[in-house]
């Protein structure tokens, strides 16, 4: 269903690719890492080669190898704090948005949510996540931790926006005057309609907090490298420093590359949720299962290109509006 | 005489926006009994849709305020009900169609999601699965089938195709077949062709025509005791706004709902109301039964804006129009709010406001359902060119 948009394809197979890869390390590593994260491997600052597809390094580590054992964890991170900032932030965003009627409870409660955001906000949150790590003690699961808290209020935000925009919505009103309640307002037509740029902006930020931890990393507050648990922005840190990068550039390019690609993968991947999600723009995507238009369609449809894909597509033509 | 279903004394809703205060609705009083069609007719601005949206409770609070004025549904004043069991009163109480149909609909949802909530709503108050309340402190017992035993007529017959109403009304929504069955019924009876198709679409894939039709079956759905359509008609062509129209006095018939019909078109209200409420800048300046005010109106601004209407238009000359604007409501004018417009206006029509008094001098004042006008000269009003 993603055939219409070739980038967003590219982008999904390869968060496909990749999730699969970083399965297949953690459950069964001898699967595809060749070598320990600490093995001595004997040629030391091996250009790329076969045996070793990024060289080694001056311990004669496989950089292959660390690169690979370093990508269960840097996506897991990725995934684990911005799944936990979108929940947290996700709830008290609905919360500060729907229920804000000046002076009652609920009121008072979504300013002091909306304020506590700002003080958050107005911290840069790489130098609070590093204060926040200092304080509890270098570790994967504090550095995870200290970004989780910088980086809920973000969500805030976004979905506080979102549930602004869309609960004043005529539909809304409709809605209530259905009969819906208010809970089940929120839960069913203000969320649903608030998800959809909510996944897209999770998609990308999955990247995005991947760029910051290995940020930290490499600073050098989080794991050491070379160790047991290699990690990219670590092993970017070490490398720069241990040998010239004119000279054995590999050593670099491995995990920089590493994090490149699993960005833009997520970046392409969220850009492609964006048209799925959307009904207006999803019916162009899915091939076969849409209905035939009725027999007063000319009337019916909207005027434009979004008209266009559902007689297109099967054909296997672009779709003229999604690609731009 | 029947019991009123709604009856709304003296509302008065104000907005207050920044430091101003808008006089939106002003001391409106109406009476709507089973069966019968209220048209409120008015200029844009002058307080008739949030009159609509005033009585089942919809409108923001804040920014609106129901200032004073009771609304008392089926024996309960809604103005006091809690925020919290309002939606009892809604969509199977008091049903509402909006003039909006390119945002009425949830974009996220395909038409039988939109249908089928409203009929799972009213079903789930008939089991008693979920509250509800037609007015007083009892629930209103849905178990007991007063809809749709004494359904007669081609639309039962398109809700219930079996015919066995009673039974059905138990084992109706058993299955989702049987769900989707009932969307389908509504779909066509709003005569929607290929409802079969139209039930997976998205609200965008309709054009605003079908939009507005599905709004109406959603809101006819729920068999509400009293319906608010608020220009339900003005995103239609004369075709289906005529359909439309049978359709709604069909559901009156049906089910004896009462409809209060919101519109700005003349015609449109001279059609389906039975009475018929002229608003101006926030007040009920004439009402009586629609024949009488249309055919003698007893108020400059009525009379005026039947001279304005095109279908009035007899090819000599320019249309005529009313001279002047509509008021700011934030600082409305003293006395009656039309004299800075009026002809007629003298000294104490800036000073005092007159009230809504019978045409007919003999007739009693308390009838609610009499032709009446808020104009101290209103036997002039005939004279007037």
């Amino acid at each position: 269903m993603l055939r219409a948009n070739p980038l967003s394809l590219f982008g999904f197979l390869l968060v496909a690719f990749i999730c699969i890869v970083a399965l297949t390390v953690a459950v069964a590593p001898h699967v595809l890492v060749p070598y320990g994260p600490t093995q001595e491997t004997g040629p030391i600052y091996a250009p790329p080669s076969w045996k070793h597809p990024f060289g080694t390094d001056g311990l004669s580590f496989d950089v292959y190898s660390n690169v690979m054992l370093a990508l269960p964890l840097d996506l897991g991170l990725g995934i684990a704090i911005a799944g936990a900032s979108l929940v947290i932030g996700g709830v008290l965003g609905l919360l500060a948005g729907f229920y804000d009627t000046p002076g009652t409870v609920a009121g008072y409660t979504s300013i002091s949510i909306m304020r506590v955001t700002d003080i958050f906000l107005s911290f840069p949150s790489l130098i609070l996540a590093l204060a926040i790590t200092r304080v509890l003690g270098i570790s994967i699961v504090n550095v995870a931790i200290a970004i989780t808290i910088t980086w809920w209020p973000y969500y805030v935000r976004l979905v506080r926006g979102e549930v602004l925009s869309v609960k004043h919505l005529p539909y809304v009103t409709a809605a209530r005057a259905a009969g819906v309640t208010e809970n089940r307002i929120l839960l069913r037509h203000v969320l649903r309609n608030v998800t959809e740029p909510l996944i897209v902006y999770f998609t990308l930020d999955i990247g995005t907090v991947l760029v910051t931890y290995s940020t930290i990393a490499y600073i050098g507050v989080a794991t050491r490298y070379p160790g047991p648990t290699p990690e990219w922005g670590s092993m970017l840190a070490y490398y720069q420093g241990s040998a010239p990068i004119s000279s054995y550039p590999w050593l670099v390019l491995a995990p920089g590359l590493a994090v490149f690609v699993t960005v833009i993968a997520f970046s392409l991947l969220g850009d492609g949720l964006r048209d799925i999600l959307d009904p207006r723009t999803r019916r162009a995507f899915v091939r076969g299962t849409a209905p035939e238009p009725p027999a007063e369609a000319p009337s019916a449809l909207p005027a434009g290109p979004e008209t266009e894909p559902e007689s297109e597509s099967p054909l296997g033509a672009p779709d003229p509006g999604g690609g731009a | 005489m029947t019991d009123p279903v709604v009856t709304v004394d003296n509302l008065s809703v104000t907005y207050t926006v920044g430091a101003g205060t808008f006089f939106a609705v002003s001391d409106v009083s109406l009476e709507i009994e089973p069966g019968q069609v209220i048209g409120i007719v008015g200029e844009t601005g002058c307080g008739k849709s949030t009159l609509a949206k005033a009585i089942p409770r919809l409108l923001p609070e804040p920014p609106a305020t129901i200032g004073s004025g009771t609304v008392i549904f089926r024996g309960t004043d809604l103005v006091k009900v809690s925020k919290r069991n309002l939606p009892m009163v809604r969509g199977t109480g008091i049903g509402m169609i909006f003039q909006e149909p390119l945002n009425s609909l949830n974009p996220a949802f395909r038409v039988f999601d939109q249908i089928a909530e409203s009929i799972r709503i009213r079903h789930y108050r008939e089991m008693g699965w979920l509250k509800s309340f037609q007015g007083g402190d009892q629930p209103f017992d849905y178990s007991k089938p007063q809809i749709t035993t004494t359904v007669a007529g081609s639309l039962s017959k398109a809700i219930v195709p079996s015919g066995a109403a009673e039974e059905a009304v138990h084992d109706r929504l058993a299955t989702r077949s049987q769900l989707r069955e009932e969307v389908l019924n509504y779909l066509r009876l709003v005569r929607i062709n290929d409802p079969e198709t139209i039930l997976n679409l998205y609200p965008h894939e309709l054009s605003g025509g079908m939009r507005q039709r599905i709004m109406i079956a959603m809101a006819l759905s729920e068999k509400p005791s009293l319906l608010i359509a608020d220009e339900p008609t003005s995103a239609l062509d004369v075709t289906i706004q005529a359909q439309v129209l049978t359709l709604m006095k069909e559901l009156i018939d049906e089910v004896h709902a009462a409809i209060l019909f919101i519109s700005h078109d003349l015609g449109v209200i001279a059609e389906t109301a039975d009475e018929v409420g002229v608003m101006y800048a926030g007040r009920i300046v004439e009402y009586g039964p629609v024949a009488e005010v249309f055919r003698d109106p007893r108020h400059p601004y009525t009379k005026m804006l039947l001279k304005a209407a095109p279908a009035h238009y007899k090819g000599d000359g320019p249309l005529s129009t009313i001279p002047g604007a509509v008021p700011n409501l934030s600082r409305p004018p003293s006395g009656c709010r039309f004299h800075p417009r009026c002809s007629l206006a003298r000294e104490i029509c800036k000073g005092e406001t007159p009230p809504l008094a019978p045409v007919d001098p003999t007739a009693p004042p308390a009838s609610r359902h009499i032709h009446r006008s808020a104009c101290y000269f209103k036997e002039e009003v005939p004279n007037l060119p």
